[in-house]
């Protein structure tokens, strides 16, 4: 009998949390509340907010005079538990700075967002975005980042 | 015939819709118990209605999908389940009275597609046959999941059959008749200075009890969906995917309609609402609303859509409140508490109606 | 001093059995006590111009640079005092005040001594604010040098080998004080055949290398001991690899450098310019496949191919460049087949009195204790390796060799086999020198070791000879007992 009744107590529960989401989503849906009372986030419109310490995608700065600030030190690659990180280094015959990168590739899809290569940079030239979460890509390829796609904007 | 025909179209028609409208309802009620949202997105022409054109998709999706037969299944029975399950659970629903027969011109024409004299051993009849479906279809499989949820399928649901049976004996002795129509009719009587309608649920509580309970473990939902048991065995459908699958997904919500139908019908006074007699509304404080014979059977096809929706919604709420049975309680429910119950009702019932008569 | 009196002196409180007139620096390091330095290298002249090895003798008032103090009988010797680690921070210091801290763009970083002394001995932030002393960076010397004169702490190292080893005396130390550098006289390049050396004795990143510069950092190169296959010498190397991390994805080379290893006897410190950059034969042109008449097959294609010279006369034509252990399995397997056998190598070359003898081939030597004879023969189908210039023509040819060539569609089969770096064995130098090299690689392509091609052969002629690389290695070494005896 006692089971019976925590039985007709589920019902209740259920039935109450039906009842009090539906009256607050209609009003909010019809624009008389501010409280949704649900806990889902509507992700393409709304979004959760970003904390401040989140890792994702990777960014190359450049120099003041546009050069990329990267010098092929190799620290990154180094300090990369995933190895993801792909360098190839080049003279540049101008710049006083001898050094610099030919290709400098990031394999996001083995990345695993430690942020060791940011810590490990000697020029402040990797960094670590916070705000765009969206990096899925049909093809594996295009997860690999080259110079090009890490500085733009 | 013409108006069989006619009747057909609108009475499935319409149970249709109610089963997509029913899975739409599942999706929210579910969503809401839980603190979601549910489906929101569907979108027609820049109105999204907060996911009212869900169900449509869902049914294209259905529709399109790759329907993919394994090579190794049982083909005629393999092929033949899915439409069974859903015959099975659709034909019966043409059994319910949805509104009051119509005299035209002194022939007396129902508005259910069969209007039959024995609905009652009808519905129960057909119910008891749509385990076939099931049972062929995990046989078909050539599955071993499949093969246990099919026996499953078929032990619960012979074993509530009982129980359903006997709830409804208890409702029969009430109300004497075999006809869907005339157990609705009966139920249209008003005690205590005509204001509580003698309906199925007050004079036989016990019954309406044990009825949804064996109904539930007929529907094979959730309290009782041991065939089915996504999080174990997947179940008899295991092997089907598409339009296949979605047969047994649309017979499933139908029997919800069923089961909800026929609650209404035999404990909720079916399609009047309460005061609604032949020529109209007669309330017991006096005042009456007299209408025509077509308005009245509008009004009645309205109400039973709500009661209806009442039960589903109820049911649904019980679905998305209990967890999975095992399976010796699933048995020792049946045989050791439904059965004797309806049993000891059909006694007492017997016993009152002796000492009134 | 070699044959000396045998003396006792005390470093560190150990007691250390030396001959008479070795310097103490070089007794401590054979004792176990590494005494830092930056100027001093074992095969070179004595400099005492970098201050980093000075020791406190007792009875001396003063602490002395061990790199110039021959040891005396009963000296008492410490290395590891406060007084002198606060000297050689000082001395540190100092370097450091003009030393730009360019490790990042520095080929040196990770091997350079500079580094490591730093972090062991330093390791505090500079005191001198001025700007530093601005000099010539990137200037090329010639060959393979670059030589950054900011970052060289004028140990002299580079100018004392040009004097004592080379004698070619291209470099020298020019201006005072803190604008002194290292420079050319004037119209001279470095452009001896020894060159490369420079590179590793530099303690510091101020002479680098063009062939290796900024491709790869030391740190991630695996390190394999092995024999140079260019000359009849056999200088001991160091074949440096890389084949894991992302880089295989994106380029094929495996093999960035090779460094000396020391072994007094053979190679001292050093290698010539032609064993240092003439590895990418390792990595480029490679032939990954078998062919037949230029077109890809595959090994049992190759086998069914092999079986159709059954019954005809056959001479296989063993080259210098096998190791010791395949020569004996293949001159075993020609005996077997009946076949007859004789030797091809590349003609000799250029010599000098410091490494590079007249005969080009790894193993001459070893051939020649088997007996092998270079003749040539005039049999219907010849069985050549590495060297297709010496097939006979208008004759079926069968060819083991590395790397491709202009005509291959001519041979009836080309096996592809393993470069020396893939493989392990033992070459017999010109001093008759038993030498063995390891293996740094795996096989390039489907290509295989001579001796696996050797127990393909036995496989294709029904025979049962299997490769047994120690096995053979035994084999050969009681014929070089007999050799040497005799």
């Amino acid at each position: 009998m006692r089971l019976f009744w925590e039985a007709i107590k589920g019902l209740g529960i259920t039935g109450k949390h039906l009842i009090v989401n539906l009256w607050k989503f209609s009003l909010y849906y019809v624009g008389l509340s501010r409280d949704k009372g649900v806990v889902t986030i509507e992700y393409p419109e709304e979004r959760r907010e970003t904390f401040p310490r989140v890792r994702l995608r990777h960014r190359l700065l450049r120099r003041e005079d546009g050069r990329v600030r990267c010098v092929a030190c190799f620290m990154c690659a180094t300090a990369c538990p995933s190895q993801c990180i792909y360098i190839e280094a080049e003279e540049d015959p101008e710049h006083p700075l001898e050094k610099r990168p030919k290709q400098f590739l990031i394999d996001l899809g083995k990345c695993a967002y430690c942020g060791f290569c940011v810590e490990a940079c000697p020029e402040d030239a990797l960094r670590m975005d916070v705000h765009i979460p969206e990096l899925a890509e049909y093809e594996r390829e295009n997860l690999i980042y080259d110079i090009e796609k890490l500085t733009k904007e | 015939m013409v108006w069989v025909v006619i009747k057909v179209v609108v009475i499935f028609t319409w149970a249709l819709v109610t089963v997509l409208y029913i899975t739409l309802l599942e999706r929210k009620e579910s969503a809401l118990i839980q603190d979601r949202i549910g489906a929101n997105r569907a979108e027609v022409l820049g109105l999204r209605l907060n996911g009212l054109f869900q169900p449509f998709a869902d049914a294209l999706k259905m529709f399109f999908k790759e329907d993919y037969t394994p090579p190794f299944v049982d083909r005629p029975f393999y092929l033949a389940a899915p439409l069974l399950a859903l015959i099975f659970a659709l034909v019966p629903v043409g059994a319910i009275p949805v509104a009051d027969s119509l005299n035209l011109g002194g022939k007396e024409f129902s508005l259910s597609v069969i209007g039959s004299n024995v609905g009652v051993v009808l519905v129960l009849s057909l119910l008891s046959l749509g385990i076939y479906g099931v049972i062929l279809g995990g046989y078909g499989s050539k599955n071993k999941y499949g093969l246990v949820g099919g026996m499953r399928a078929t032990a619960q649901v012979i074993s509530y059959e009982v129980a359903l049976g006997l709830s409804l004996v208890g409702v029969l002795l009430v109300f004497p008749s075999l006809n869907l129509n005339e157990i609705v009719h009966m139920q249209n009587r008003y005690v205590l200075g005509g204001w509580v309608p003698l309906w199925g649920i007050i004079l036989q509580p016990l019954a309406a009890a044990l009825f949804l309970i064996a109904g539930m473990a007929e529907n094979k939902r959730v309290p009782f969906d041991l065939p089915e048991g996504e999080s174990e065995i997947i179940g008899y459908f295991l092997e089907y995917s598409g339009m296949k699958f979605g047969m047994f997904f649309v017979a499933d919500f139908v029997e919800v309609l069923l089961l909800a139908g026929l609650f209404t019908t035999f404990f909720l006074g079916g399609y009047n609402p309460p005061y609604l007699f032949q020529d109209g509304f007669h309330f017991p404080w006096g005042g009456t609303w007299l209408l025509s014979p077509v308005w009245i059977r509008l009004i009645q096809f309205i109400t039973f859509n709500i009661k209806l929706w009442i039960m589903v919604w109820f049911l649904l709420l019980i679905r998305w409140t209990y967890p999975r049975y095992r399976f010796d309680q699933l048995m020792d429910l049946g045989w050791k508490s439904l059965i004797p119950l309806s049993i000891f009702n059909i006694i007492i019932t017997s016993g009152v109606m002796a000492v009134i008569k | 001093m070699p044959g000396g009196k045998r003396i006792k002196i005390i470093i560190d409180g150990r007691e250390v059995e030396t001959e008479a007139g070795t310097l103490l620096i070089k007794a401590a390091e054979d004792a176990g006590i590494y005494i830092p330095r930056l100027c001093y290298h074992e095969g070179l002249r004595p400099d005492g111009n970098c201050r980093m090895c000075l020791v406190e003798i007792e009875g001396l008032r003063k602490p002395v640079p061990s790199c110039m103090t021959p040891v005396r009988e009963g000296m008492v010797v410490r290395t590891n005092t406060p007084a002198l680690q606060e000297h050689r921070k000082k001395v540190l210091e100092f370097i450091l005040t003009s030393h730009p801290m360019d490790c990042p763009i520095c080929d040196q970083a990770g091997e350079c001594v500079l580094q490591d002394y730093y972090f062991t001995y330093d390791l505090e932030d500079r005191r001198y604010l001025e700007d530093r002393e601005r000099k010539p960076k990137r200037v090329h010397w010639g060959k393979n040098l670059i030589y950054d004169a900011e970052r060289c702490i004028l140990c002299r190292r580079c100018v004392r080998f040009l004097e004592d080893v080379t004698k070619t005396r291209e470099l020298g130390v020019f201006e005072r004080g803190i604008h002194s550098y290292i420079g050319l006289f004037d119209g001279r390049k470095i452009e001896n055949n020894y060159s490369g050396n420079l590179v590793d004795i530099c303690p510091v990143g101020a002479i680098t290398d063009l062939d290796f510069r900024f491709k790869m950092r030391v740190w991630f190169l695996d390190r394999t001991p092995s024999i140079c296959p260019f000359c009849g010498r056999g200088c001991n190397i160091e074949i440096h690899t890389n084949t894991d991390r992302l880089r295989n994805r994106f380029s094929s080379q495996r093999v960035f450098r090779i460094k000396p290893r020391k072994r007094p006897d053979v190679n001292g410190w050093w290698i010539c310019d032609e064993g240092r950059y003439s590895y990418k034969f390792i990595d480029e042109g490679r032939i990954l496949h078998p062919l037949s008449n230029g077109r890809k097959i595959t090994w049992e294609a190759a086998g069914k191919k092999l079986r159709e010279i059954i019954g005809k006369e056959v001479r296989v034509y063993l080259s210098a460049w096998m190791s010791n252990e395949e020569l004996i399995y293949w001159k075993r397997l020609a005996e077997l087949l009946q076949w007859k056998v004789s030797l091809v190598k590349r003609p000799d070359g250029d010599e000098d009195k410091l490494l590079r003898v007249k005969d080009k081939n790894p193993n001459t030597t070893g051939s020649k204790i088997l007996g092998i004879k270079e003749e040539r023969g005039n049999e219907e189908v010849s069985v050549v390796f590495h060297f297709p210039e010496f097939a006979p023509e208008h004759r079926i040819k069968i060819g083991i060799f590395t790397n491709e060539f202009p005509d291959m569609e001519r041979w009836e089969l080309i096996l592809p086999a393993a470069v020396f770096a893939e493989k392990e064995g033992h070459w017999t130098n010109f001093q008759g020198k038993l030498q063995k090299f390891q293996k740094a690689l795996e096989p390039l392509g489907e290509a295989r070791e001579e001796g696996k091609i050797g127990e393909f052969f036995a496989g294709a002629f029904g025979i049962e000879l299997p490769w047994e690389r120690q096995e053979m290695e035994r084999e050969f070494l009681k014929e070089y007992k007999k050799w040497s005896g005799s």
